[in-house]
């Protein structure tokens, strides 16, 4: 039993960060639009007072407010030889299944790309690099320029309350802020958020050693904040359940308190929690999409027509929804033909631990989910990675998102993992050592790529989406590199007891390393290398845009929802045109 | 498959203080509530694997798969199993050393792949139950967070940021359900 529901102009597939910025951004048009999410809605900010908290660490650990796994997941496996299987459990990446998606549960680190960032490609060609790239390395531009996103930025960072300290402003740079940054119209909204104790030291050995450290800008307001939209934030009190959590006191800039708040009242705004898409429609000669089918919680089935389909969801869900639908055509490792499910990429990491001695007080308790001191020098377009064997960059900084003790109780090496020497030890080091973080950027390989799983389906009976990677030598070398440099900081900051913490090789899906994951439906100017244009317009079908995350076509070492923020504004802006148009 | 039966509860008891034992700073796993969290989180859709995708598991990796409640079965069995074939008893009955030297070789692979794969479910499940919030049945009086200076939930650290100084030590102790008195 299928219901076809009445017609709208514009039909939003997912409500995170992407959905929520192209529903919000078309409000005014006078369109007529529907946001369809797969997860329920949430209550309003619980508050800090006992008995209302929502700050249960084993919760979060269990995946409250996270994807069901039961219903929907990917099968996985690191190569095309190798047969996928299903990942039963959460590990290294959380996606969201609630209104406002992994927006909600988001640590709140909001880092635009560099300039160069956008043009990878001819940033390589130009040092002369090309032709020392891998064979089965892909690389290409994104087919927009930052300074054509830079008013998106902007408008990103002020509606969700982003704090911070420019590095370069029309008046000049700011060795205050991060002087490697693209140039900016305007100040952050906010003041940057105070340095923790990990984060004095590190800006302190971090510029001693010649590097130029930062505030890491963070949607986590300083203080209380009213937003271009009308919104009210707290300010954040760093309670240090951040991440995993819904931000007790509506500091953490989301989807829903920065966004889906500001418009949901309106007559021709209609969310519908609890809606899961399961395909996109197309017309008979398949050059149009007319609309989506969805199925409710209660298991009742919907068409919904529309004029526009957007598909807003985690990258994971936009190439399965473009795959089961029929949009583009898939990639083809073998050839290297085809665009959907093309240059998935996924965050290298690395980093040090810093054991202080017991006088130091690190109190990693303490944090907010952005919290953090950083640096950018790797990242720099200057920064020679090719003496080091590798192209690419990273951030490395001091992170203070909130220690819980469920999952954080740092001890040395050489200190069993349990028994008596272990309990003695966790006591000694869990409120003085510090952790130094790299998110590596990662490039697009051939025979990393999405596609349909031949055998497992969903509870649905649609075909999974089958994820085939592993790490490249190119980000085992660069992790390995910014590992060593985060060992050196960690030994200037004065540690007791440095031990490096390198990524893990092969991918590892069971632990969390960060939710960034990219690509599958790559953004660029050519229709034969990228699956939409630079407005997130499918080549094929170009009805459906296809927004977040899943543009981009090799991953910058920095956290990418700010640039996801930034492309969906412009997308609702071309949505927007086109419907103008007709 | 979600309840442990009498002599599971006494194998997983020694176990948990074989992981945490007492003397040292804070109390063993057990007198903190471990074996009551581990027994509750079993009866949970995490423990029963109901909140998981289900499908035919290839059979050399059974292991990888198994829901923790049948992770437990298989592991507290043949933690039984190891230490009447080396001493003669239920591992309960061993001594704290022998107890130690039968983890080890479980935590070395030594004792095959699938009880590794149980040890280390054991060892998250017995910190997760020494360390989460008392709600869940353990970390009895948040006792474990006495000890290593964590000041629970519910906290506006406003103008403690960056502060090299023992911060918890003058903060009271939440918990999801209130304010524990040392």
């Amino acid at each position: 039993m299928t219901t076809t529901l009445p017609a709208t102009d514009v039909v939003i597939c997912g409500l995170g960060w992407a959905g929520s910025v192209m529903l919000q951004s078309l409000a005014d048009s006078g369109l007529r639009i529907v946001g369809l999410e797969r997860g329920p809605e949430v209550s309003p900010a619980p508050g800090l007072e006992i008995g209302a908290t929502e700050q249960d660490d084993l919760a979060s650990r269990r995946g409250r407010l996270m994807q069901d796994l039961s219903r929907e997941t990917i099968t996985f496996r690191h190569r095309r030889d190798q047969r996928a299987l299903p990942m039963h459990r959460h590990g290294a990446f959380l996606q969201g299944e609630i209104v406002g998606g992994a927006g909600v549960t988001w640590n709140g680190i909001n880092t635009r790309y560099l300039p160069h960032d956008f043009a990878f490609r001819s940033h390589l060609a130009e040092r002369g690099w090309l032709d020392k790239l891998p064979e089965d390395m892909i690389v290409e531009d994104f087919g927009l320029g930052y300074d054509e996103l830079e008013p998106d930025y902007a408008w990103f960072e002020d509606v969700t309350g982003t704090t911070g300290q420019a590095g370069n402003l029309p008046g000049g740079r700011n060795p205050a802020g991060n002087p490697f940054e693209g140039p900016r119209s305007s100040e952050y909204p906010l003041p940057p958020l105070p340095d923790s104790m990990a984060g004095k030291l590190f800006r302190k050995a971090a510029a001693g050693m010649g590097y130029h450290p930062y505030t890491l800008p963070a949607t986590n307001a300083s203080r209380d904040y009213v937003t271009p939209l009308g919104l009210k934030m707290g300010a954040c009190v760093f309670c240090g359940f951040c991440d995993r959590f819904r931000c007790p006191v509506d500091a953490k800039g989301t989807p829903v308190n920065t966004l889906l708040n500001a418009v949901r009242d309106r007559a021709n705004v209609d969310i519908r929690p609890n809606s899961r898409v399961l395909r996109v429609i197309r017309s008979a000669d398949g050059t149009r999409a007319t609309g989506v089918e969805y199925v409710t919680a209660g298991g009742e089935h919907c068409i919904q027509p529309a004029e526009t389909v957007v598909l807003s969801g985690y990258t994971f869900s936009n190439v399965h929804l473009m795959l089961v639908s029929g949009i583009g055509t898939p990639f083809d490792p073998a050839t290297g033909e085809g665009t959907v499910g093309k240059g998935y990429a996924y965050h290298v990491r690395g980093g040090a631990t810093a054991f202080f001695d017991e006088d130091v007080w690190i109190n990693s308790f303490i944090g907010s989910g952005g919290l953090g001191t950083t640096m950018d020098d790797f990242n720099a377009p200057d920064f020679d990675s090719m003496a080091h064997g590798f192209v690419g960059g990273a951030m490395i900084g001091a992170e203070a998102s909130g220690s819980r003790p469920t999952a954080q109780t740092p001890t040395p090496s050489d200190v069993p993992r349990w028994g008596r020497a272990w309990k003695e030890a966790v006591p000694k080091h869990f409120n003085h050592t510090a952790r130094l973080n790299v998110c590596g950027a990662s490039m697009s390989y051939r025979g990393n790529y999405l596609s349909l799983d031949p055998e497992f389906t969903d509870a649905w009976g649609r075909p999974m989406l089958r994820l085939t990677f592993d790490f490249g030598p190119n980000e085992v070398a660069l992790s390995n590199f910014m590992t060593d440099r985060s060992v050196e900081i960690s030994e200037r900051m004065g540690a007791a007891r440095v031990e490096a913490k390198p990524g893990r090789f092969p991918f590892d899906i069971r632990s969390y390393q960060g939710s960034h994951n990219t690509g599958g439906a790559p953004m660029g100017r050519d229709p034969q290398t990228s699956a939409v244009d630079s407005h997130s317009r499918s080549w094929d079908v170009p009805n459906v845009f296809v927004v977040g995350g899943s543009s981009f076509p090799q991953l910058p070492g920095k956290n990418p929802t700010a640039t996801i923020g930034a492309l969906a504004r412009r997308a609702a802006r071309a949505v927007r045109a086109d419907a103008h148009a007709t | 498959m979600t309840s442990l039966a009498p002599e599971e509860i006494e194998t997983l008891h020694a176990l948990v203080d074989t992981l945490i034992p007492t003397g040292g700073p804070g109390p063993s796993a057990s007198q903190a509530g471990v074996v009551i969290f581990i027994a509750r989180q079993l009866a949970t859709d995490y423990g029963t694997g109901r909140d998981r995708f289900d499908f035919d598991v290839p059979p050399e990796l059974a292991h990888l798969y198994w829901s923790p409640a049948e992770a437990y079965r298989f592991g507290l069995a043949g933690l039984d199993r190891l230490a009447r074939d080396q001493h003669g008893t239920p591992f309960a009955a061993l001594t704290e050393p022998d107890r130690d030297a039968i983890v080890v070789r479980i935590d070395s692979g030594q004792a095959g792949p699938a009880m590794a794969a149980f040890f280390e479910l054991a060892l998250q499940n017995t910190r997760e139950g020494y360390f989460a919030d008392p709600l869940h049945g353990g970390n009895r009086n948040a006792a474990s967070w006495q000890v290593i200076g964590f000041p629970g939930c519910g906290h506006d650290y406003r103008g403690l940021v960056g502060r090299d100084a023992p911060v918890a030590d003058g903060l009271p102790i939440r918990t999801m359900t209130g304010e524990v008195t040392a």
